[in-house]
């Protein structure tokens, strides 16, 4: 037997939708809790082999941190870190092919459009699953030469490792705001690889102010990976999946949506501009109930 | 779009303790033409809605013959009539968002992804509801509630359409919005309709054809027109 509530007595109208960005993503969590736990659960999967190779880094530091010697320890400690991150660059590649259905499925949530789930992941793991692949592994590929330049400066504090470590922090800073923006350009607009990146490091630095802090926020959970005791960390790693990876999404796709219909949809594509959002209580794509 | 023509159709309700069996359906002959809105009158208890259920296919006949368009449909399940029913309760799914609920039929003869979404969005656009595709039954009005049962039936064409009083659990203005759009509804689709009610106003305003039943058998049945003119 299906029970249902009570009817309300007013019928759900245009002003009962959400009114602006906030209220989407507030709404799509209360609407599709379901939908964006199953998400959290597949990103999880997707996580293993960076989860893996991170347990296994650790591992190999706690070993080394049993060698007599500072010198060879460290250089152990560097070796295994450095090994680790470079095999990570493919891991994140790997994780950000199904990042890409995610965003996908999400894409739908937030224009309040029907979500056939298999079909519409899979989609867009087929039409976005490389280049969401290429964006994140260029990005990993960065971080890896932050670290990588940042800890040989224990070895060789000179000019040239020095103009190489604020090289890569620079590149990477510059980098990682453009993240989400291709990830969300690569759901709505059918164009190349470098021509997304192109408009994303073009947006973000026009919007550098605010799109750097939404990308440290998106990213700053991962700093809970670095807390030493094992546990903590398994536990941190399962949430920052399940929980906060499908809404770290959610979020940065409404940011994204809010910065293209500014500079390119405004322009080019007005019938997107708001689309999902019930300004004044109105669509102007719909007709009012 | 489908006739159906019953012969001699009998159901009968059995009471095991008293060993005794009641006529619902008694020697029901109907003829009911393809593509109009057909409208089952009578008292209440005479077996409008066993008569529905029976030519729907969710009861079984006892005795005698249905036919859809000349076939013989009598032992055939209901998903293989093409028929959608509709009831006054709306069954819908409170997990589940009205675009998944008006979709779920479709998922079941497992249409394709990309036909199914333009099925299911044109359905809510036929009922004005496509405001509410992502939303879930819970915030949805009754008579919302009803739209979305309707749009659902309405998804997998089916040759005919049954309807026992979905309108009675809705108050008088929004039965009236939603009489109107039914009426536009089965002018522009191919469907049969037909539809159970004891409001006179409603069958009146809706019918092209009347059958009117008494104590399980059919006492008269004919275009609406002459019916009124009697």
């Amino acid at each position: 037997m299906l029970k249902q509530r009570p009817a309300p007595k007013k019928d759900f109208t245009a002003a009962d939708m959400p009114h602006n960005r906030f209220g989407v993503f507030f709404d799509v969590l209360a609407q599709r809790f379901s939908t964006l736990f199953v998400l959290g659960l597949i990103l999880l999967a997707a996580a293993l082999p960076l989860i893996a190779v991170t347990i296994i880094r650790n591992l190999n530091v706690a070993r080394a941190e049993a060698f007599a010697d500072e010198s060879e320890k460290a250089l152990l400690i560097y070796s295994y870190i450095n090994t680790c991150n470079f095999i990570a660059i493919f891991c994140y590649a790997f994780y950000a092919v199904l990042l890409a259905g995610a965003f996908g499925v999400i894409r739908k949530l937030v224009w309040q459009e029907g979500v056939i789930f298999k079909h519409d992941f899979f989609t867009s793991v087929k039409e976005n699953g490389l280049s969401f692949a290429l964006y994140a592994a260029v990005g990993a590929l960065l971080y890896y030469l932050v670290q990588r330049s940042f800890r040989g400066l224990y070895f060789d504090s000179g000019t040239a490792q020095e103009i190489a470590a604020i090289a890569s922090a620079a590149a990477f800073t510059l980098y990682m705001p453009t993240i989400g923006l291709s990830f969300t350009q690569s759901t709505v607009y059918n164009l190349g690889i470098f021509k997304k990146f192109s408009n994303s490091f073009l947006l973000s630095m026009r919007t550098f102010y605010l799109t750097l802090p939404v990308a440290a926020i998106s990213f700053a959970p991962l700093a809970l990976t670095l807390i030493p005791n094992f546990t903590v960390f398994v536990i941190s790693l399962i949430a920052l999946n399940v929980v906060f990876a499908p809404l770290a999404s959610l979020a940065n796709v409404l940011y994204a949506d809010g910065v293209l219909d500014k500079f390119i949809n405004k322009e080019h594509f007005p019938q997107i501009v708001d689309k999902g959002v019930w300004r004044n209580g109105v669509d102007k794509n719909e007709k009012t109930q | 779009m489908a006739s159906i023509k019953t012969k001699k159709l009998n159901k009968y309700y059995v009471d095991k303790k008293e060993k005794t069996a009641t006529a619902v359906l008694y020697d029901v002959d109907l003829d009911i033409p393809d593509g109009k809105f057909t409208v089952v009158v009578g008292p209440s208890g005479c077996g409008k809605t066993t008569l529905l259920k029976t030519l729907a296919g969710v009861i079984p006949a006892d005795d005698g013959k249905i036919y859809f368009n000349g076939a013989d449909v009598t032992d055939a399940l209901p998903k293989d009539r093409n028929v959608s029913l509709v009831t006054q309760e709306y069954a819908l799914y409170p997990h589940l968002t009205v675009f998944d609920n008006v979709a779920y039929p479709l998922k079941l003869e497992k249409v394709p992804a990309e036909e199914l979404r333009r099925r299911v969005n044109d359905a809510l656009g036929l009922l004005d509801i496509s405001l509410l595709s992502s939303r879930k039954p819970a915030k949805l009005s009754g008579g919302q509630r009803q739209r979305v049962a309707i749009a659902r039936a309405l998804v997998k064409e089916p040759d005919v359409v049954f309807m026992d009083e979905p309108l009675s659990n809705l108050d008088a203005a929004t039965r009236k919005e939603l009489a109107v759009k039914l009426k536009n509804i089965s002018a522009t689709t191919r469907a049969t309709f037909v539809y159970v009610t004891h409001n006179d106003e409603e069958a009146r305003f809706l019918a092209d054809y009347i059958v009117k039943m008494e104590n399980g058998s059919i006492k008269l049945a004919m275009p609406a027109k002459d019916y009124y003119n009697l």
